[in-house]
């Protein structure tokens, strides 16, 4: 696979300034701003199939207790009762593409609570 | 594996050093200190820390601090990478650490679901902690 060359003159001269500012070297920012932006697409893939997952019908879940499940693109693709053997087969078959991997049955989405107020503001992923 | 508490919060809280990696795979990273914290649901580790080590996504689920609004999260897959051992099969959820305002935010926090998995030894008037490899005889 071949290098990505940035192109436009301005936004070159930008990604300079800023890194300089920020201690960084020009590739390792951009790097870096690439890694965020492929995150931001990751975690809405990953949304939009966790509310795929919670849409499904209750008896449908249901008949994942105990196992974990694997769906992508909306589809469960795959079901394990060990969520590191899951991992691994969907990683042999999809790569780096966002796949969810959410406990079987019918809960509703975890709510986790924490008690330092400034680190609890996360990252909206919707 | 035995720490001592760390003087830089008050009072003295324990830390520990660990590493992440993506599942099955070897810690590349540097040691980084993870707070001890019985009071957290689950552990939660700086977005950009798991992004450099290209962490896979896992699900998404909600966060809640005492006085803070409910937010949606992206929860992570990563092996816990210890002393002298590993725990494998990990969540941790990934946390916005843009502004790097403080050390805090920076930290790692290892909420109950990696410290119920492990036996634990906080001895506050000498303070250290320690992870034990069994249950110590009474």
């Amino acid at each position: 696979m071949s290098g990505i060359l940035l192109k436009e003159p301005a936004l070159v001269e930008a990604v300079y300034q800023v890194a300089a500012k920020e201690g960084l070297n020009g590739d390792d920012f951009v790097a870096e701003a690439v890694r965020h932006r492929l995150a931001v697409y990751r975690q809405k893939r990953i949304w939009a199939e966790t509310e795929k997952w919670y849409a499904l019908p209750v008896a449908t879940r249901q008949q994942y207790a105990g196992k974990f499940v694997a769906m992508y693109e909306g589809e469960i693709v795959d079901s394990d009762p060990t969520r590191a053997t899951l991992y691994f087969r969907v990683r042999e078959r999809f790569g780096r593409q966002p796949v969810l991997i959410v406990e079987g049955g019918n809960q509703p989405m975890p709510v986790y609570r924490i008690r330092s107020p400034r680190r609890a503001r996360g990252n909206d992923a919707r | 594996m035995r720490a001592e508490y760390s003087h830089a919060k008050i009072p003295p809280a324990p830390l520990l050093d660990i590493q992440l990696s993506p599942p099955g795979e070897s810690a590349s990273m540097n040691p980084s200190p993870a707070l001890i914290d019985t009071g957290s649901d689950f552990t939660l580790a700086p977005l950009s820390y798991l992004l450099r080590m290209d962490a896979p996504e896992a699900r998404s689920a909600f966060l809640r601090g005492l006085w803070s609004e409910q937010r949606a999260v992206t929860v992570y897959l990563v092996d816990l990478h210890l002393e002298n051992r590993i725990l494998p099969d990990v969540e941790v959820v990934g946390v916005e650490d843009e502004s790097n305002e403080t050390e805090e935010e920076s930290e790692i926090i290892l909420g109950r679901n990696v410290l119920n998995r492990l036996i634990l030894l906080l001895d506050g008037p000498s303070e250290y902690a320690e992870i034990l490899e069994r249950r110590p005889i009474r």
